[in-house]
C-alpha cells in the first residue's frame, strides 16, 4: 500500500484520508439535518404521492407553482421542517384547487419527477375545511364554489336530511343572523380550498389530513 | 470586452426569462429547462438527486439527462458562466451596488475578500477534488437519509424558486440568506464556491472528455504577459495551455483580457 501511494501522485494516503474525511462530513450534515428536522403535514398539490415519498421524489423545482392559473401553490418557505424547504404546498390565502373542478391538472402534467402522480390524482384527499361556525354570515359563497356535492350541509330544521345544494334551502332559515349555519362533511370535502379562499366573513380553516404513520 | 457583454446578457435573459415564465405561467426555471411533449430537459443533480433518495429510475427523465450530457460534452461547463441564474443574479447585484458606490470601494472589498480567499484557501488547500468528495459524501447522505438534500441549498434553486415567488405572490422568500452560505464556503476553496458547487462539480465530471471551445494562444503574438493566468476564475492557464474541462466554465474571461489579442476561442481545435 504504501509503495502503491509513493507512486501515485494524485492519490497519496494522506490526501485519501483527507478525502474520506471530507465525504463523511458531507455524509453527517445530510444526516443531521435529516434529524434535526421537525415534520409536519401540509396541504399539498392534487395528486401529491405520500408525504414521505414527496420529500423524497419532489425537486423543488417550483414548475407546478409556475403553471398554477389561480396561484394557490406556494413553495415552501425556510422552516423547522428542514427536509420540505421548497416543496410546494397549497395556500388559500391566494387561491383554490380548481382541479376538482375539471378545470385544471397543469401542476400534475408539468411536475417532472412524478411527485405528483398522473394516475387517478383526484381520488386522494389533500385536506379538509372547517367552518368557524360562531363568525358564520350565511353569505352561501361555499356552497357555489364547493366542487363536490354534499361536501358543504346545511342542517334541516323539520329533522330531514340535511341540505346539500344551496337552492333547496329555505330562504328564512339561511338569513345572516339564522341559528343555523353550514357545516363541512369532512369526509367529502377533498381540500381544495375554494370555498376558504372566496369565503367573505374568511370564517375558514384549511387542515391537512393526517396520514397515519 | 465583447464575450463578457454577451455572457451579461445572456444571464439577463435567463433571469427574466423565469421571471415571465412564472408569470405568464410556463414551467421554466432555474431547474426545470425544458418542457416539450414527452421530453422534459431538467437539471442534472435534480435528477440525480431525485434518483438515490427515491433508489429508483425515473425513466421519463433520462432522455433529457442523455441530451444534456452530449450538451456538456459539446459546450463543457459553459452553463457555470452563461446561464447559472445564482452566479448572473450575483453579477448583477455587484453591477448594481457598484452603481451607487466609489469605485474605489468596490475594487478594495473585491480585493480584501480575494486576498482572505487566498488566505484561508492556501492553508486548508482546498480544490475541484475536495469539493468532489463532498459531491459524493452528500450523494451517499441523501440515498441514505432519503431527502434531495442540495436541492434544498442549492443557490440557483433559491434564486430561482424566490423569482417564482415574486412573479406569482409578490413575495420575495427569507430564504434569500440561504444565498449566504456559498459565499462563506466560498471563502475555503481555492478558485471560490465553483470548486465544490455540487451543479458546477457533476457537469464537469460529465464533461470531462470534452475538447472543443477552448482558448488557444497564438504563440507569435504572445508576450507572456501572463494575464490570462489572473484572469482565470478557475485557475486555469491558457498560456501553458492548461486547460482541464473539468474546470473551465468557458467564460473566456482570458480572451477578453488578452493585452495582445493573441487568444482565440477555437471551436475544435484538433482540426
Amino acid at each position: 500500500m504504501k509503495n502503491d501511494s509513493k507512486n501515485k501522485t494524485t492519490f497519496s494516503r494522506r490526501s485519501f484520508l483527507k478525502l474520506s474525511a471530507e465525504a463523511s462530513l458531507a455524509f453527517g450534515v445530510v444526516g443531521g439535518l435529516s434529524m434535526v428536522s421537525v415534520e409536519g403535514d401540509y396541504i399539498r398539490p392534487p395528486g401529491a404521492v405520500g408525504a414521505k415519498e414527496f420529500t423524497e421524489r419532489c425537486m423543488r423545482c417550483g414548475a407546478c407553482a409556475e403553471v398554477c392559473p389561480t396561484r394557490t401553490i406556494k413553495l415552501m418557505d425556510l422552516s423547522l421542517d428542514i427536509k420540505n424547504i421548497g416543496t410546494p404546498v397549497i395556500d388559500y390565502r391566494f387561491g383554490g384547487c380548481t382541479a376538482w373542478r375539471g378545470e385544471c391538472s397543469r401542476c400534475i402534467d408539468v411536475c417532472p419527477t412524478k411527485a405528483l402522480n398522473p394516475v387517478k390524482p383526484l381520488e386522494k384527499k389533500i385536506g379538509v375545511a372547517k367552518i368557524r361556525e360562531n363568525e358564520c354570515v350565511n353569505c352561501m359563497v361555499c356552497y357555489r364554489w364547493c366542487p363536490i356535492e354534499g361536501a358543504v350541509l346545511f342542517p334541516n330544521p323539520d329533522g330531514g336530511d340535511p341540505y346539500t345544494r344551496e337552492q333547496d334551502i329555505p330562504e328564512k332559515i339561511k338569513l345572516k343572523d339564522s341559528p343555523y349555519k353550514p357545516w363541512i362533511d369532512a369526509d367529502k370535502c377533498v381540500g381544495c380550498g375554494l370555498c376558504a379562499h372566496y369565503c367573505i366573513p374568511q370564517c375558514m380553516d384549511m387542515l391537512p389530513v393526517k396520514e397515519a404513520k | 470586452m465583447r464575450i463578457a457583454k454577451l455572457r451579461s446578457w445572456s444571464g439577463f435573459l435567463v433571469l427574466t426569462g423565469i421571471l415571465l415564465a412564472a408569470y405568464f405561467q410556463y414551467p421554466f426555471s432555474g431547474c426545470s429547462y425544458l418542457k416539450l411533449g414527452y421530453l422534459r430537459l431538467v437539471c442534472p443533480v435534480g435528477f440525480v438527486e431525485a434518483t438515490l433518495a427515491t433508489k429508483s429510475i425515473i425513466w421519463e427523465l433520462v432522455p433529457g439527462f442523455a441530451i444534456i450530457c452530449i450538451l456538456l460534452f459539446v459546450l463543457g461547463r459553459a452553463y457555470c458562466s452563461w446561464v447559472c441564474p445564482a452566479a448572473q443574479a450575483g453579477d448583477k447585484l455587484v453591477g448594481f451596488i457598484g452603481k451607487f458606490m466609489p469605485p474605489s470601494l468596490m475594487n478594495g472589498v473585491g480585493r480584501k475578500w480575494r486576498r482572505a480567499r487566498k488566505r484561508i484557501s492556501g492553508k486548508l488547500n482546498l480544490g475541484f477534488r475536495d469539493g468532489t468528495a463532498l459531491f459524493i459524501g452528500a450523494g451517499v447522505g441523501i440515498a441514505v437519509f432519503g431527502y434531495p438534500f442540495f436541492c434544498l441549498f442549492c443557490p440557483i434553486g433559491v434564486v430561482s424558486r424566490n423569482l417564482i415567488e415574486l412573479a406569482t405572490h409578490y413575495t420575495l422568500r427569507l430564504e434569500l440568506v440561504m444565498l449566504a452560505l456559498p459565499l462563506l464556503l466560498g471563502l475555503f476553496f481555492r478558485s471560490g464556491w465553483k470548486c465544490m458547487c455540487p451543479v458546477g462539480t457533476l457537469r464537469g465530471l460529465i464533461a470531462k472528455p470534452n475538447r472543443t471551445l477552448i482558448p488557444i494562444k497564438n504563440t507569435e503574438l504572445c508576450n507572456g504577459c501572463r494575464k490570462c493566468e489572473q484572469v482565470c476564475p478557475s485557475g486555469l492557464s491558457p498560456f501553458l495551455n492548461i486547460l482541464d474541462p473539468t474546470k473551465c466554465i468557458k467564460c473566456f474571461k482570458c480572451v477578453d483580457e488578452c493585452p495582445q489579442k493573441a487568444l482565440a476561442v477555437k471551436i475544435n481545435p484538433n482540426k
